[in-house]
Order: C-alpha cells, then structure tokens, then sequence
C-alpha cells in the first residue's frame, strides 16, 4: 500500500524543497532561458516528488534532485535543441593555450567580476559547465557529480581540473585584452 | 626532500581535500619552495572562489516555486483520481468475480447429491454416530447449528437413524443426517437455512398435507426438498423419485 499522498507531500516539501533555489540556479545555468529554467526546475521536482520512494533518507538530497535535473536537461532540451551554444572543446583548448599561464606574477590574482566569470562559464563546453556547476558551485563530491552525470569518477576529476583550467585561462585571457592583467613572463 | 618537477592535478586534488595524508604533505612541502606551483595553486584557488561567488544560488523567484506547488498539487489530485480509479476497478471485479462464482457454483441439487455419494463412499465421515435422535438434535445444537433441528424416527418406514455431521450446503451451515434402510440403501437427510425460491424451476412438485415438495434427479440420486419455516429440508437417496418422496412425506411436517 503506498503512502497517502498527503504525508508524501509534507516529508517532500520538507526534505526536497529547501533545495529549490540550488536547482533553479542550476536549471538557470544551464538552460540560460529564464521560461525553460522554470519548466525545467518544474519537472525536477514533479518526478522527484514521484519518485520519492526510490530517495533514500539520510543521503545527498540535493544531489539526488540535480541527478534528475540533469537527465531531464541533457534528455529534452539538450537533446531537442541541438544548439551549439558553447565554442567546441578542441577550439577552445588550443586558443587558450596560446596564452600561456601567468606565472610567478607575484601578489594575489584578481578578482574576476560575476559578469566576467558568467562569461567565462557561458563558454565552457556543456559538460564541463555542469560539473563546474555540481562540485564547484553546488559542492557535490566526485562520487555524487559522477553518479549525476552518468559518468566514472575518474572523468569527473579530469573534466573539472580542465574546466577550472579553462576558466582560469578565459577570465586571464579577457583581463589581457581589457588591459588590466600584464604580460605574463615566459615560463617552465 | 622537494620534488623537483612541477605540480599539475596533484595541487587541484589538494584543493579538493582527495589527497591522502603523506601525499598531502609532499604535495604542500614543494608548494612552500616552489613559486610557480605556488602561483597555479592561487591561480586554481581564484578561479574556484570566484566560480562559487558568480554562480551560487539565489533564491527562486516566488512564481517558480509558485508553478511548483501548483503542479505537485495537480499531481496529488491525479494520483488521488488513479486510486480511487483503480479501487473503484478492483471492486468491479471483484464483484464481477463474485457473480461468476456464484453463477459457478452448483445448484442446490446437485450439492446435496454429491454430499450424498461422499456420505455413501465413504470420503466424508460422521461425527457423531448414534441411533438416537435426541442425541443427534443436541449435537447438532451443540454445534452452533443457527435453528432447532427435528431428527425424525423413520423406523416405521424401515430406516434407521445411524448418526450426523455438520455439513457446509453452498456455503451455509447444514445439519446433515444418515439413515440406512432396509435393504441396506443410504438416506440422506439436510437441513438448513434457505427457501425453495433458491431452487432450480424445472422439478417434479408434489403436494402433502399442505406441504409442497420438488424432486430432482441428480448425480444418480433423488433429492426432495420442502420447507418447514425458515428452514429448507432435502432427502436424498440413490433410490427412484417415487419412493423418495413417500419417505419425505413421512418426514415433512408443517411448522
């Protein structure tokens, strides 16, 4: 027999709900459409709340609803759209690593603006936006952004040390061309 | 001792707290002699602060969590529609089943011939053996049967009492009797709560001091059945309807 739907609904509000900003950022970032954000937030919490058996109490609910929230995104609206919106992966790498790394500038880097890093993350390739988004942002760990992405923990290590790579090259890059990071020196 | 080469993932894994102790240590010792690894890992260290404080989250808006609250309140109503659905079905069929078994299960007739044979072979046995009546009727009594039974002293007609049991007639509760007549032939006798009306139409009726019998053939036996108040009484004996029924007229009286 299952649960009356209405006990079902008050122990989902209290153990989902409270992650209804996380997952709406999340859906934001990564639909960058604030109408497909909230039908994509929507969904995520319709199937959660169906499937709210099948969470087991005690683990990462945040990281269970960004499980579905990616699944729903990578299945509908990345799938449908079919928008390249992001510069390809290989394109990317090989403008960024003809500006090399500023090495011993001495002192503290900058402090990139939001606008600057929103800029920086639009760019990155999808897959490295999402795990960006999930261990950086969201502080899943490996294991749990792995699971979410339906992929080995070992990729997820290696997609986040390029993408933190990425980013730092891009908002370097961009302090370059807007005149306020010098020349780096040459180096290794 | 300093490594000499260059850290790369090693400082990543260091922010990221996947470093075992020793390699922790290692990994932290090169980072105090060396600037450039240094750099990376302030470089790294920017690039995560920065990430975090340009995307965190900010509050939903109230009409998202509005929409939300609105299709989970939908969602409750369809499943609440979906179980009383599908409870509404499973009480159809369950009904339907019920029709059908009913529909299935054997006229009285034939549940009274075939509790005859199983007297006659053997296959169901007597509780209580006793040629006498008055014993029989307090068994009976005994047994939770829901009305008086009248065991009848058919030793006129040759038969005598041999003993009873409580039987289940379609499901009701039946006292059941066993004479043996002359010749060695079993007459079966029950008694329980029903009316005629439940019988089936096509039987030879006959009518006796005002009583009205219906025989049936069945199963290779006869069965004549009467009312007496609340109760239906049925003889039952592999013998031909017409001496059956002078047994039952004997038997039958009227409340």
């Amino acid at each position: 027999m299952s649960e009356p739907t209405a006990e079902k609904r008050e122990r989902f509000e209290k153990t989902a709900l409270p992650f209804l900003s996380a997952v709406h950022s999340a859906a934001r970032r990564l639909t960058r459409n604030t109408e497909d954000a909230r039908e994509l937030a929507q969904e995520t919490f319709l199937r959660a709340f169906r499937a709210f058996e099948s969470f087991r109490p005690g683990t990462n609910c945040k990281a269970w609803l960004l499980t579905i929230l990616y699944s729903i995104f990578v299945n509908r609206y990345h799938k449908a759209k079919r928008t390249p919106r992001t510069v390809p992966l290989d394109e990317l790498e090989e403008r960024l690593a003809a500006a090399p790394e500023p090495a011993e500038s001495g002192g503290r880097p900058p402090a990139w603006s939001d606008a600057e890093v929103e800029a920086a993350f639009g760019r990155l390739p999808e897959g490295f936006q999402a795990i960006v988004l999930l261990v950086d942002v969201e502080e899943l760990t490996y294991e749990e952004a792995a699971v979410a992405l339906s992929v080995p923990v070992g990729t997820v290590r290696s997609r986040l040390f390029r993408a933190r790579k990425l980013l730092a090259a891009a908002l370097e890059d961009h302090a370059r061309r807007a005149g306020y990071l010098g020349r780096p020196r040459d180096h290794r | 001792m300093n490594d000499t080469r260059h850290f790369d993932d090693e400082i990543q894994d260091l922010l990221d707290g996947r470093l075992g102790e020793a390699e922790r240590a290692r990994v932290e010792e090169h980072l105090a002699g060396c600037a450039i690894c240094a750099a990376a890992r302030e470089r790294l260290v920017g690039v995560k602060t920065a990430t975090w404080r340009a995307l965190r989250a900010e509050e939903a808006p109230s009409r998202v969590s509005a929409a939300i609250a609105a299709a989970l309140d939908r969602e409750q109503s369809a499943v609440r529609r979906r179980r009383w659905l599908a409870a509404a079905a499973a009480a159809l069929l369950a009904a339907v089943a019920g029709l059908v078994t009913l529909a299935r299960r054997p006229a009285l007739p034939d549940a009274a011939a075939s509790d005859f044979a199983r007297i006659a072979d053997g296959s169901v046995a007597l509780e209580m053996s006793t040629p006498d009546a008055a014993v029989l009727e307090r068994f009976f009594e005994a047994r939770g049967i829901p009305f008086r039974t009248r065991v009848l002293d058919l030793g006129m007609m040759g038969y005598r009492l041999i003993g009873g049991r409580v039987q289940s007639l379609r499901g009701r509760p039946s006292a059941l009797f066993v004479y043996r007549g002359p010749d060695g032939r079993l007459l079966v006798c029950q008694m329980y709560r029903g009316t005629l009306e439940e019988l089936p139409t096509e039987a030879r009726h006959f009518e006796h001091g005002g009583i009205v019998f219906r025989a049936y053939r069945r199963g290779g036996s006869t069965q004549v059945f009467w009312q007496e108040g609340e109760v239906t009484c049925v003889l039952v004996s592999d013998a031909p309807i017409e001496q059956v029924v002078p047994l039952a007229f004997a038997k039958a009286m009227k409340p």
